[in-house]
């Protein structure tokens, strides 16, 4: 035998050894799960074989480019994940050790600054993607029957990823990022229900040490753990029911196999980290003072995507009593996320829908007018 | 099947550069990847200039023979009066297990208390386990304020 046969065969004994004790295709069945790509793994054959057989299908059409947000998430939350764990390893969640722990990853941890300040970017690119998906959900009426479920996991998605940003935010305990939180709670916890709930989630309306260890511990593990939880179920109803009747599974697009779509994968893998260093380069989010509590910074400002509400609620409607305000910012919440129930419509073309199409069209024309408004004209918002 | 239909030698040829090219691009990139990562988590020595001075004190107040145990950070350091005008200082961590030196002025040298190990009053070993010498550090007196040097002796 070849020496490289023999090393062939050696790595298929310790495949072997495995394979007869535990399920290793069940493994390679959950990673397809969580939508990096979308391929059925027969589970009951052994892993090598499961897998060239699932290269070697041909792409799934709803697979197919340009349709790579779904995926593309998916790759930022891991990315997430990373970079997460590897600040963990220096970070420390106390009042007095916080804001230092954040100068020392900065300014001594080898290559402390690029992973700061890509797990900040990456934040904020994951949400945008989450956003860009669901306003494409809802043009191509990606919620009718039977797809309720895909669009309300991807709904919630989108609010649990905005949510690990928010509480992300905190963590950096500077001037900036508490007095931002801390206004940005305020509206919060004058809603009716919603209000108390959050503030026995976070330990009281007052911002201490107890606010900091909930946020941290939602940061890192609970919300972290929901996303994960949402993307499988938000995957597993992708490979049940398809995006569209014409990207349904059953559907097979071109003659592409899996096999080139995971050199798509790498690709994009690349590509998403040079942006991400590219962003970490040219824009890095800056290094706040340390949090005095006398003086209110100029610089605290709500999201890039809570400015719209910010403007609506704070300027226009200024006048407004808190109450009537936080209900009107519930209730938008739950139309985004009950939406499959509102529009019960059965039609799928555009001139079908055009009523709804006309809605979604100037609700997202409101956002987007309302951020520029907040952006130019009252310089409200932060990355 | 792209070789059956286009079998010449040629395009297989480029498609093996095409194919070879892409790996080592993406070995290269993930090596990179990795360094970025290990570098990382490797804690790094943490030393601002301002930590390498320590302050140990008056040097008035310390008498001839006498020496004085500083604490800077996690690190014991020794300032040791051998003389009306010399003052050392030395590692107060023993070579051998880490323990925390004792200084006996009778003695004039620093005994371990975990192994019975003696450095002299110079930092060399005397007797017992530890086989390398006290760290030295550079001291200063200024006025009466004496301090350590840590960036070496």
């Amino acid at each position: 035998m070849k020496p490289d046969q023999e090393a062939a065969a050696r790595k298929r004994a310790l495949l072997d050894w495995f394979e007869t004790r535990v399920n290793l295709t069940e493994f390679f069945a959950l990673l397809t799960s969580l939508g990096l790509f979308y391929v059925e793994v027969d589970t009951k054959k052994p892993l090598r074989p499961a897998i060239r057989e699932a290269l070697a299908k041909p792409v799934a059409s709803y697979a197919e480019w340009p349709r790579v947000l779904g995926p593309l998430a998916v790759l930022f939350f891991l990315f997430q994940v990373v970079s997460g764990v590897l600040l963990a390893f220096y970070y420390r969640a106390s009042p007095s050790e916080a804001y230092e722990s954040i100068r020392f990853i900065l300014r001594d941890v080898n290559f402390g600054w690029l992973i700061h300040q890509t797990h900040r970017w990456g934040g904020q690119l994951l949400v945008a993607i989450l956003i860009l998906r669901m306003v494409r959900f809802f043009f191509e009426g990606v919620y009718k029957k039977p797809r309720e479920l895909l669009w309300i996991s991807g709904a919630l998605l989108l609010l649990v990823a905005m949510h690990v940003d928010l509480t992300g935010r905190l963590l950096t305990w500077n001037q900036v990022s508490y007095w931002s939180t801390v206004r940005g709670s305020e509206l919060i916890f004058t809603l009716p229900l919603i209000g108390p709930l959050l503030g026995f989630l976070v330990g009281g309306q007052e911002m201490g040490a107890a606010t900091l260890s909930r946020f941290y511990i939602l940061h890192i593990l609970i919300l972290p753990g929901a996303t994960f939880v949402l993307l499988y179920l938000n995957f597993a109803t992708v490979r049940r029911v398809g995006l569209t009747e014409a990207a349904s599974p059953t559907n097979v697009g071109g003659r592409r196999q899996y096999r080139d779509y995971l050199y798509n994968l790498a690709i994009l893998i690349v590509l998403i980290v040079g942006v991400l260093i590219t962003l970490a380069v040219m824009q890095p989010v800056p290094f706040y003072p340390e949090i005095d509590l006398l003086s209110t910074p100029v610089e605290a400002q709500p999201a890039w995507y809570l400015v719209a509400p910010h403007v609506l609620v704070d300027v226009l409607l200024g006048g407004l009593p808190d109450l009537l305000k936080g209900t009107l910012f519930l209730v938008s919440v739950l139309l985004l996320v009950l939406w499959p129930f509102v529009d019960r419509s059965p039609g799928k073309t555009i001139r079908e829908r055009a009523t709804v199409v006309a809605f979604g069209t100037a609700a997202l024309l409101l956002w987007l007018l309302l951020t520029i408004y907040g952006v130019a004209l009252q310089g409200i918002g932060a990355p | 099947m792209e070789d059956a239909l286009t079998g010449s030698d040629d395009s297989s040829s480029r498609r093996r550069v095409l194919q070879w090219l892409v790996r080592s691009f993406l070995s290269l990139w993930g090596l990179a990847s990795a360094g970025i990562v290990f570098s990382f988590l490797k804690s790094p020595s943490v030393d601002s200039a301002a930590d390498r001075i320590v302050s140990a004190g008056s040097f008035s107040a310390l008498g001839i023979g006498e020496a004085r145990l500083i604490q800077h950070g996690n690190r014991p350091l020794y300032v040791l009066r051998v003389s009306e005008a010399q003052v050392i200082a030395l590692s107060a961590v023993c070579t051998h297990r880490q323990c925390v030196l004792d200084w006996s002025r009778d003695r004039k040298s620093f005994v371990c208390p975990c192994h019975a190990g003696v450095f002299d009053a110079s930092g060399q070993v005397t007797s017992g386990l530890p086989r390398r010498r006290l760290e030295q550090y550079r001291v200063s007196v200024r006025g009466d304020e004496l301090s350590i040097y840590l960036g070496g002796a």
